[in-house]
């Protein structure tokens, strides 16, 4: 039924793209791509427009543009932040290909963008709840331990809340952290974390631009409720050879990037490794020296242009944590992704990509014991092929359309010994299909109204060989099931309809409002706030159904001083079903019964109003960011049925972020940060049983932790005498939690060791008063 | 989980730190806790407590005057009556593999329920010490010697006593690894604060092996992941009825000594 209504609403909007089109016959099409003219690095949303026409269009993930305009001469102006604006007289009297190539602003590595010409591109465009960080804006903010990185920039925004101290897994409108879909080149990354959570998997000298969209996707992307991480690597420079890096207290980088053959193709290879091991090897206490701890990344693309229409990208990702604790315990965990792109200009007005995705993550954990080796072995690998299209109709229609499907299989975990007397463990592998498409049409409906309105189809289908379990509502195997290869265990249909439309009263405001639906099959099962290695990944089955999430927003959206000020705020509703929480003293490892030990078929509802004031413009730029919010759950085991504030329920949420142009050599930067602490389950009694005190609790997350804020300062020094030369270096200087304010990172109850007859909480504070250096080169 | 935790608190060390604060907590109306225990050795025991508030002291008020019994499924009733010390109800029982015992306690008006199968007897053939190795440090530990029978569901519970001093740590485990096979797993015992209360030679350590039911195996692993501190603490899900805390478990008992070289 909902399948018949969406094929339906896709020839009516076929032929609605064929009338257009018909319509726009006596008109010619401009199409190009825009490029950085120093690197020939592709520009995502370029603004291009044509002067006096009134029309416009956004260059797309791959720098493709498309505008259709009337016989005659025109002003063909382009515009994009961090570059300068570009003006080309053009006289169209035929079809014309036309690559634009911008001259960046700042040619040092750390200069503050300032746009000539301020933007409103905020208010015109339909799509809301989206956040677009500037690479150069991210190095800028003072960071832990001097390590800038995307996914605690990001945090600083309105809507997104960081899931603790120092941490880079963050909630985005009371979604949880597995609930973000964090895309690299269109991979998904399962673990986007290292050490725990404390760095983020993604290198940002390796990094062009990301997006976030805070549950208001459009069509295109799917598999997640909360939000789209859309991180894009950098095609490397097709003129001239680069080598850049950095030495910081934690890591070091190395950035190599060149052409392949010049203007026709490019590399980049960046890496990046911690040396936090090399302190430990500074103890004189052997227990310490003997212990592993580090990461590294490798992040690689290359791409090619063919000929005029085609052009291929191939990148890949390889990270590694790696913890050992002597010769008793050792585990290394990482992602590994990599994807290989086809671009293809069909012609004019359509511009294809095609895309092979892999993507895995593993973790491999050894234990000696004795004279017994125990291997445990657990990953997740992901197939997909992708085909998207951009239909560029006319200025007034757009649409997006394609399909892709993928592939999952699941290894729960294996557990194995060199012993030959010990006996294996190998928990059934879990195989799924998850296919999607989607049609998405951008409708300029008049000068004022703009329109993003799209549908997702996606299926889910679980297939045998194997066993699948029925349970009780205690969890009881109730039946067993056995299926045969190609035997179809369960499928899930849905659509996922979204809508986002603007309305601009003036050049300087707008209103705005959407409607999203998005659907999750892939689950994490997880007791801990960041993801840990040991984190489990479960396919919707037999017993896990898909989660939905159903969100309403709407926005007011203005702009002052000649776009130099920006002022938005956004409301969101959003309501989840078929939420997952575990049950007490829940097994999740080794036992092919883990789906019942979980809650299923809980809910959720998520409410709240962001706020922000962004200067972007002058000797000064920055943020401030408020986010009143409420987030809560219900489940039938918890609290007897009672909702309760999900642990990402935060009140108040403010970021304060100021970048200050000191004078050429000089800038400074600066965060503050304040939010309501988590709520948590605290003891409200105790008990003795097995002869030990055992807290009793008496209602879920019902305490809150205390507030946390902190201030950090950054200051960076670049050397301008090098300006004209290729070398170049800069210096940063920082500081986290400059006033030392002891936040709690958790708070334990016990015993007190020094009156076994009391019970004393105990607060953990992590990072007071941490100071950082990082020095980056360019030559 | 813990382990990951300890390494980075070392990397860490520099930076974190610890204190002790007030923290404004609800008092919980006071609940009945009842610990009963039926083994294949020895007396059955049934201990009978109360809940107090967090900010009390660490005296828990017995439960005196309860009626406590307990029936096997064969019809056969055992009394239990409350010794010298308040609150604990002892019968000469002596439990049956594969017997489901009921448990019947009438206390201050309400009456308590809660039933237990004794599981098949594995026997406990040996402790094996064993070392850890950190750098130069070593901690020295024991490994139950046990042959799991095949096929999945056998759950086992370790009770360690170091000189005679009970061990808190809760130590549950099932056949879901190494199933069928001998058993190499080793029972750790760190204290947390005090390095010199950890095993030594010369001290004598005694283990008592219990295989458990399902039910209690999971009270058990929710009782030892409340131990782990972890992110959304939950109290353990009781076998007994009517709201009591604690838990029933008929189970086999074997225990064994060993003084550590």
């Amino acid at each position: 039924m909902s399948k018949l209504f969406f094929y339906k609403l896709l020839l009516v909007l076929f032929f609605f793209c064929i009338q257009s089109s018909l319509f726009a016959q006596n008109k010619w099409v401009i199409n190009g791509v825009v490029k950085d003219k120093k690197t020939g690095e592709l520009l995502i949303g370029a603004a291009v427009k044509i002067e006096g026409a009134n029309n416009g269009t956004i260059s797309n993930s791959y720098g493709f543009y498309s505008l259709t305009v009337k016989e005659g001469k025109y002003n063909l102006i382009v515009s994009f932040q961090g570059f300068q604006l570009y003006t080309q007289a053009i006289s169209i009297t035929a079809n014309m290909q036309l690559d634009i190539f911008l001259t960046p602003q700042a040619t040092t590595l750390t200069e503050v963008t300032v746009t000539t010409k301020k933007k409103n591109d905020n208010i015109t465009k339909p799509q809301m709840g989206v956040e677009k960080l500037n690479i150069n804006e991210i190095n800028q903010l003072p960071v832990l331990f001097g390590e800038r990185d995307i996914l605690k920039s990001i945090q600083l925004l309105p809507g997104i809340k960081s899931a603790g101290e120092g941490n880079s897994g963050f909630y985005v409108r009371g979604g949880s952290s597995d609930q973000n879909l964090i895309l690299l080149d269109e991979a998904p990354v399962y673990n986007a974390a290292h050490l725990l959570g404390f760095f983020s998997t993604f290198n940002s000298d390796a990094i062009k631009d990301v997006s976030v969209y805070k549950g208001t996707m459009p069509a295109q992307y799917g598999g997640r409720l909360s939000s789209v991480e859309d991180v894009k690597m950098k095609d490397g420079n097709n003129k001239d050879y680069d080598v850049s890096g950095g030495v910081g207290l934690i890591a070091s980088r190395l950035n190599i990037e060149g052409p392949i053959v010049k203007d026709k193709g490019s590399f980049i290879v960046s890496g990046r490794r911690t040396y936090a091991d090399a302190f430990l090897k500074f103890s004189k206490d052997t227990t310490i020296k003997s212990n592993k701890l580090y990461f590294y990344d490798l992040n690689a693309k290359a791409n090619y242009i063919l000929g005029k229409k085609d052009r291929l990208f191939l990148s890949g990702y390889f990270g590694r944590d790696v913890l050992g604790f002597g010769q008793t315990f050792n585990t290394d965990w990482g992602n590994s992704t990599a994807t290989l792109r086809w671009n293809h200009v069909v012609n004019n007005r359509l511009f294809s990509n095609t895309s092979v995705i892999y993507s895995k993550f593993e973790y491999n954990i050894n234990i000696k014991s004795g004279q017994d080796n125990i291997h445990i072995d657990s990953q997740i690998e992901d197939f997909n092929l992708k085909q998207d299209f951009d239909l560029f109709i006319n200025n007034a229609n757009k649409l997006k359309f394609g399909a892709n499907v993928i592939h999952h299989e699941v290894s729960p975990g294996k557990i194995s010994s060199d012993n030959p007397g010990f006996k294996s463990n190998f928990t059934q592998n879990k195989s799924s299909w998850e296919s999607a498409a989607y049609i998405s049409h951008e409708l300029a409906a008049t000068d004022k109204l703009n329109i993003v309105y799209g549908l997702r189809l996606t299926n889910l289908s679980v297939w045998g060989p194997g066993s699948f379990y029925k349970y009780d509502s205690a969890g009881n195997t109730t039946d067993t099931l056995k299926y045969a290869a190609g035997q179809l265990v369960a499928s899930y249909w849905n659509v996922e309809p979204r809508v986002s439309a603007s309305y601009q009263l003036n050049e300087v405001t707008s209103f705005k409002a959407s409607y999203t639906r998005n659907i999750q099959n892939l689950h994490l099962i997880s007791n801990s706030t960041s993801g840990s290695p040991t984190d489990l990944w479960l396919s919707s089955s037999n017993n896990l159904k898909p989660e939905i999430a159903d969100q309403i927003s709407a926005g007011f959206f203005k702009n002052f001083k000649n776009n130099m000020y920006e002022f938005s705020a956004e409301a969101y509703y959003k309501w989840m079903q078929n939420q997952i929480d575990y049950r007490s003293g829940a097994q999740l490892r080794g036992d092919d019964n883990v789906e019942s030990q979980l809650l299923l078929n809980g809910v959720g509802r998520a409410y709240g109003l962001e706020l922000l004031v962004r200067k972007k413009a002058g000797k000064l730029t920055g943020w401030i960011g408020y986010t009143i919010s409420r987030t809560e759950k219900r489940f039938d085991g918890i609290d007897n049925g009672k909702w309760f504030a999900a642990r990402q329920d935060r009140t108040h949420d403010l970021a304060i972020v100021a970048i200050y142009k000191l004078n050429a050599q000089w800038s400074l930067s600066s965060n503050f940060i304040y939010y309501t602490g988590s709520a948590v389950t605290f003891p409200s009694g105790k008990y003795r049983v097995n002869n030990a005190t055992v807290f009793l609790y008496t209602e879920r997350n019902g305490y809150r932790m205390p507030a946390y804020h902190r201030l950090d300062l950054a200051a960076t020094y670049d050397n301008k005498k090098n300006k004209n030369r290729k070398y170049q270096s800069s210096w940063t200087f920082g500081i986290y939690n400059l006033y030392g304010r002891d936040n709690a990172y958790s708070i334990e109850f016990k015993d007190d060791p020094n009156n076994p007859t009391k019970t004393i909480a105990e607060q953990t504070t992590l990072f007071r008063f941490v100071p950082s250096i990082t020095w980056n080169f360019k030559f | 989980m813990k382990k990951y935790l300890y390494i980075i608190a070392l990397f860490f060390i520099f930076i974190s730190c610890k204190k002790t604060i007030n923290v404004d907590l609800n008092d919980a109306p006071s609940q009945i806790v009842i610990e009963g225990i039926v083994n294949d050795v020895n007396t059955a025991t049934v201990i009978i407590s109360r809940s107090v508030t967090v900010s009390s002291n660490n005296v828990y008020p017995a439960v005196s005057n309860a009626t406590v019994s307990i029936k096997d499924n064969l019809g056969n009733t055992s009394i239990l009556t409350e010794s010298a010390t308040k609150g604990t109800y002892k019968s000469s029982l002596t439990g049956v593999s594969g017997r489901t015992y009921m448990l019947t306690v009438i206390a201050d008006g309400k009456t308590y329920t809660a039933t237990s199968t004794m599981p098949a007897l594995v026997n406990l053939d040996s402790l094996r010490p064993d070392l850890i190795t950190f750098g130069n440090k070593n901690l020295k530990v024991v490994v139950p010697v046990y042959t799991d029978p095949p096929g999945l569901g056998n759950c086992y519970q370790f009770v360690e006593m170091v000189n005679s001093r009970y061990i808190k740590n809760i130590n549950v485990w099932n056949d879901i690894v190494n199933d069928g096979g001998t058993n190499t797993r080793r029972i750790i015992y760190s204290d947390p604060d005090n390095d010199s209360l950890n095993i030594k030679t010369g001290d004598t350590v005694s283990v008592e092996m219990r295989c458990i039911d399902k039910y209690i195996y999971r009270y058990m692993s929710a009782l030892a992941d409340l131990q782990g501190n972890q992110t959304t603490p939950t109290n353990p899900e009781s076998n007994i009825s009517n709201g009591a805390l604690g838990y029933f478990s008929a189970h086999t008992s074997r225990t064994k000594k060993i003084i550590m070289p």
